[in-house]
C-alpha cells in the first residue's frame, strides 16, 4: 500500500472511530433522557385505581369496543383464548375471531365449542382484504363472531375484522397472548378522558414464559426458567415501562404493540387500515396515523398506559429469537422507508423530530455504527492508534449506562406495575440486566444487521413461527 | 488527530470514574429495591391478616351502630392502608354508612392526612385525595376542595368538583364555577355531570338551558342519557338539529339511552345526516337495538353512496331478521 493511501486509510479509520464514539454518546444520552422522562411521567401521573372503582367510573362512559383476534393455526389454544377474551371485564364489547386460512382445525374447534351459525353475505367493507369464505355468529354467545377467510396475513385479517367491527373502538390482540381481566377497562380510560381526540392507546406486553396459566389467565407471575427468555423479560420491561412511557410524554409514541392496542375505528378507517406491504404493520399503522393527522392539522393523541398488561410467550431458542428479531427489524425498516419524509421534520411534531429520529438513530444508524466499532476498535488498538486505557474506559462507560438504564426500568416497574411478586425476582432481573451487556447486546445488534441485509435483499413475509403452549397451572 | 497522551489519560480517568459512579448508583438502587421488597414480604402475611381483621371490625361497625370500633384497635395500622380500606368500603355503602366511615376516618386522623395530601406536589396524590374526601363533611373539607377547583391539573379540578357535589353548602358556588371552568367541558368531566344529573337534576337542567361551549354540551348530553333524565328529552331532541355533527350524534344517543319515543325521529334524521359516519352509526344503532319501526328507512340505506353505510345497513337488516342468512361470507377484494 502506498503512503498516501495508507494515510488516507488511517484518517478514515480515525474519523469512523470518532463517529462510533459520537453515536455511542448520543445513544446513551438518549436512553438516559428517556429514563428520566419516564420516571417523571410516573411520579406525576395519577395512581392506578382498583378495578372496582374503575368499573364504577367507566360503566356508563366506556364506548362499545370490538376485540379483533387474527388466528392462524391456533387449534390448540383458540378455545381457551376466546373464553378468556369473552370473560374480560368491559361493559359493552364483542369478540371477532378472524380465521386467516388456518391449515389445522381452528375453525372446526370454534364451530364445535361455540355453536357457530353462518350469517349472510355482506357487501365489501371499507377496507380491502382477501376474500372471506363465511361469517359466523355464536348461538351460545352472541358477542362472538368468527370470520373465515383465505390466508392473507395478520394485517389482512385485522382489516377484515375492522370492517365487521361494530364498536367505536377496536382492540387488536394476538390469539396466543393473554390479556389481564381488567386490561380493556384500564386501556380505555384515555379514550373516555380525551374524547374524540384520542385515537390510539397501547398497553404493556410482558413475558409469560414460566408463568402458570389457567382459563386463559396468568394465575401467578414467575420468572422464565430459560436464560434467553429472562434476557427478553428485561428487554420488554425496558421497552414498555420506560421507552414508551417517555415517548408518550412528548407526544412522540410511534409504536403500539400488535399484541395489544386499542384504536378508534373511524381514525383507522380514514387512513386505510393496516398495511399488508410490511411485516411491521403495528408500527406502520401508528406512523401513518401520526402522518395523516399532522398533514391535516387535526388535534389528536396517541397514548400509552402501563397498567393494562398483555402476557405473551417469547422464543426460548436462539434460532427462533433470531428469526423474530430479524423480522421485527425488517418491519421497522420497511415502515421507516415508507415514512422517511417524517424523520426530523417539525411539521410532523414530536413524532417526527423525536420519535422517528430516535427510531432511525437507534434502529438503523446505531447498530451499523456499533458493528463497525467492534471491527474497527481492535484494529486501531493493534495499530497503536487508540490508547488501551481509553478503550477500556469507554467500554466500561457504555456498560455502566446500560446497567443504569436497566435499573431505571426496574425502578419504574416497582413504582407502578409491581407484577413481580418476590424480592428474589428483582435481584435476578438486576443480575440479568448486568449480564445482558456481555454477549446478548452484541448478538441483538447482529440480528439487526441481518434484518438490514434481509430488507436490502427485498425479503418479504413472516416466515415460520412455531406455536408454544402456555404452562398449565 | 490523536490528542496528546496526558490529555487521553486524564480523559480516560474521568470516564472510568463516571462509569464507576453510575454502576455504584445502579447497584445501590437495586439493593434498596430488593431490601424494601424483602421487608414487605416479611410483613405481608401479618398485614394481610390485620387488614382482614380491620375490615371485619369496620363492617361490623357499619352493620350495627352500637358496635363501636375502638380506634386503638386500628391505630397501629399504616394510614395509607386504612385510607385505602375506607375508600374501598365507601364505594360499597351509601348514606348513613358513609357518614360512619367518615367519622371513623376523622377519629383515626385520616382526614388530616388527606387534607395534607391535597397540598402534595404530585398531581396524582392530589387527585386521589380529592376523590377520597367526598365522604367527609365540614367546612375545612369544603374550603380545601374549593381551593382545588383552581388546581393547574385538569383531572384534579374535575375530581374536586365531583367531591364537592355532595356538599350542599358549596353547590351554588360550584355551579357558577362549572359554567366558567373549561375543564368541565372536557369528556373527562362526564362523571361530574352524570353525578350532578343524578343528585341535583334541577341544577343540571338550569345549566343545560344556558348556552355553553360545544364540548360541554356534548358531555352534558351524554350524562343526561346515562343518568336517565327523561324530562329533559324535548330539549335534548332540539339538539339533534344542531349544526355541530358531534352534538347531533350525542343528542340522538342520549335519547336512545333514555328509551324515549323521540329517539325514533332523531334516529330517522340521523339516517339522512350529511355525515356518512353518523349515518353508519344510526344504522348500527337500529340493528343493535332491533328498532323494527325504522325498517323502511333502514332498507333505503342499502343504496347509500357510502360503502360503510351500505355494509352496516345489510348487517342491521340481518339482525332484524329482514334478510335471510345464506351462509356466505363478508365481501373482500
Amino acid at each position: 500500500m502506498t503512503a498516501p493511501v495508507w494515510t488516507a486509510f488511517l484518517l478514515l479509520a480515525q474519523l469512523l472511530a470518532m463517529l462510533v464514539l459520537a453515536v455511542g454518546i448520543v445513544q446513551n444520552l438518549l436512553y438516559f433522557a428517556l429514563m428520566l422522562t419516564a420516571l417523571w411521567a410516573m411520579v406525576t401521573r395519577p395512581p392506578a385505581r382498583r378495578t372496582r372503582a374503575l368499573w364504577t367510573g367507566l360503566v356508563d362512559a366506556a364506548p362499545p369496543l370490538s376485540v379483533i383476534v387474527p388466528a392462524y393455526d391456533e387449534e390448540l389454544t383458540i378455545e381457551e383464548s376466546v373464553r378468556a377474551l369473552l370473560a374480560l371485564q368491559y361493559p359493552d364489547f364483542e369478540v371477532i375471531v378472524v380465521n386467516d386460512g388456518s391449515r389445522d382445525g381452528t375453525l372446526e374447534r370454534l364451530k364445535e365449542r361455540f355453536a357457530l351459525e353462518p350469517e349472510a353475505t355482506l357487501p365489501a367493507g371499507p377496507l380491502a382484504h382477501v376474500p372471506c369464505r363465511a361469517v359466523y355468529r355464536s348461538a351460545a354467545v352472541p358477542a362472538l363472531r368468527v370470520i373465515d377467510k383465505e390466508n392473507g396475513g395478520k394485517a389482512d385479517a385485522l382489516n377484515a375484522g375492522i370492517n365487521l367491527a361494530e364498536g367505536e373502538l377496536f382492540c387488536a390482540a394476538d390469539a396466543d397472548s393473554l390479556l389481564e381481566a381488567d386490561s380493556l377497562l384500564r386501556a380505555v380510560q384515555p379514550f373516555v378522558e380525551g374524547g374524540e381526540e384520542t385515537i390510539a392507546v397501547g398497553g404493556t406486553v410482558r413475558v409469560a414464559n414460566g408463568c402458570p396459566v389457567r382459563g386463559g389467565r396468568v394465575v401467578e407471575v414467575r420468572l422464565p426458567t430459560r436464560f434467553l427468555a429472562l434476557l427478553q423479560t428485561v428487554e420488554y420491561m425496558r421497552a414498555f415501562t420506560m421507552a414508551r412511557l417517555a415517548f408518550e410524554r412528548f407526544g412522540a409514541l410511534f409504536i403500539i404493540s400488535g399484541a395489544f392496542g386499542i384504536f378508534r375505528r373511524q381514525a383507522v378507517l380514514e387512513v386505510g387500515g393496516y398495511s399488508t406491504a410490511t411485516v411491521g404493520e403495528d408500527l406502520e399503522l401508528v406512523l401513518r396515523l401520526h402522518r395523516f393527522m399532522r398533514e391535516r392539522g387535526r388535534r389528536y393523541a396517541i397514548r400509552f398506559v402501563p397498567e393494562p398488561v398483555c402476557w405473551t410467550q417469547v422464543p426460548e431458542n436462539l434460532a427462533a429469537l433470531a428469526r423474530q428479531r430479524i423480522r421485527w427489524h425488517r418491519g421497522a425498516l420497511e415502515s421507516l422507508a415508507a415514512h422517511r419524509r417524517m424523520i426530523g421534520r417539525r411539521r410532523y411534531g414530536a413524532a417526527g423530530w423525536l420519535g422517528l429520529t430516535s427510531l432511525a438513530l437507534l434502529d438503523v444508524v446505531a447498530p451499523a455504527v456499533e458493528a463497525a466499532g467492534y471491527l474497527l476498535m481492535p484494529v486501531l488498538w493493534a495499530l497503536g492508534m487508540i490508547d488501551t486505557s481509553f478503550l477500556l474506559a469507554w467500554l466500561a462507560l457504555t456498560f455502566a449506562f446500560g446497567v443504569i438504564v436497566s435499573v431505571g426500568a426496574l425502578v419504574l416497574e416497582e413504582m407502578e406495575l409491581r407484577r413481580f411478586p418476590r424480592a428474589g425476582h428483582l435481584a435476578i432481573l438486576a443480575l440479568v440486566a448486568i449480564l445482558e451487556n456481555f454477549g446478548y447486546r452484541q448478538l441483538a445488534n447482529l440480528w439487526r444487521i441481518a434484518g438490514h441485509l434481509a430488507w436490502l435483499r427485498g425479503m418479504r413475509g413472516w416466515g415460520r413461527q412455531p406455536r408454544r403452549a402456555f404452562v398449565r397451572a | 488527530m490523536v490528542p496528546s497522551p496526558p490529555l487521553i489519560e486524564a480523559f480516560s480517568r474521568a470516564i472510568w470514574q463516571l462509569a464507576l459512579i453510575l454502576v455504584l448508583i445502579g447497584l445501590l438502587v437495586v439493593l434498596v429495591l430488593v431490601l424494601r421488597r424483602l421487608l414487605e414480604e416479611l410483613r405481608r402475611d401479618g398485614l394481610a391478616r390485620r387488614r382482614e381483621v380491620a375490615r371485619r371490625l369496620i363492617l361490623e361497625h357499619l352493620r350495627s351502630p352500637d358496635a363501636a370500633v375502638e380506634a386503638d384497635a386500628l391505630s397501629d395500622l399504616p394510614a395509607d392502608f386504612l385510607i385505602e380500606l375506607i375508600d374501598e368500603l365507601a364505594q360499597m355503602v351509601r348514606g348513613e354508612g358513609r357518614a360512619r366511615l367518615a367519622e371513623l376516618g376523622r377519629r383515626l386522623g385520616l382526614l388530616d392526612r388527606l387534607l395534607e395530601e391535597l397540598r402534595s406536589w404530585r398531581p396524582g396524590l392530589r387527585l386521589e385525595a380529592a376523590r377520597r374526601l367526598s365522604i367527609y363533611r365540614g367546612e375545612e373539607v369544603v374550603r380545601a376542595l374549593s381551593e382545588l377547583l383552581f388546581d393547574r391539573a385538569v383531572p384534579v379540578r374535575i375530581a374536586a368538583a365531583i367531591a364537592l357535589l355532595d356538599h350542599e353548602v358549596a353547590l351554588p358556588d360550584l355551579l357558577r364555577h362549572a359554567r366558567l371552568d373549561p375543564a368541565l367541558s372536557r369528556p373527562a368531566a362526564f362523571l361530574f355531570w352524570q353525578r350532578l344529573a343524578e343528585i341535583r337534576p334541577e341544577s343540571f337542567e338550569r345549566l343545560f338551558a344556558t348556552s355553553g361551549p360545544a364540548g360541554r354540551r356534548i358531555v352534558m348530553l351524554k350524562a343526561a342519557g346515562a343518568a336517565g333524565l327523561g324530562r329533559l328529552a324535548p330539549r335534548i331532541a332540539a339538539e339533534t338539529g344542531s349544526p355541530d355533527p358531534e352534538i347531533r350524534r350525542a343528542a340522538t344517543i342520549a335519547l336512545l339511552d333514555l328509551n324515549h319515543p323521540l329517539a325514533l325521529d332523531a334516529l330517522s334524521r340521523m339516517l339522512a345526516d350529511p355525515e356518512p359516519r353518523l349515518r353508519a352509526e344510526a344504522v348500527v344503532a337500529i340493528g343493535r337495538r332491533k328498532l323494527v319501526a325504522l325498517l323502511g328507512a333502514l332498507r333505503d340505506r342499502r343504496d347509500d353512496p357510502d360503502p360503510a353505510v351500505r355494509f352496516r345497513a345489510e348487517e342491521a337488516l340481518l339482525r332484524l331478521g329482514a334478510r335471510a342468512a345464506t351462509g356466505g361470507g363478508s365481501g373482500g377484494r
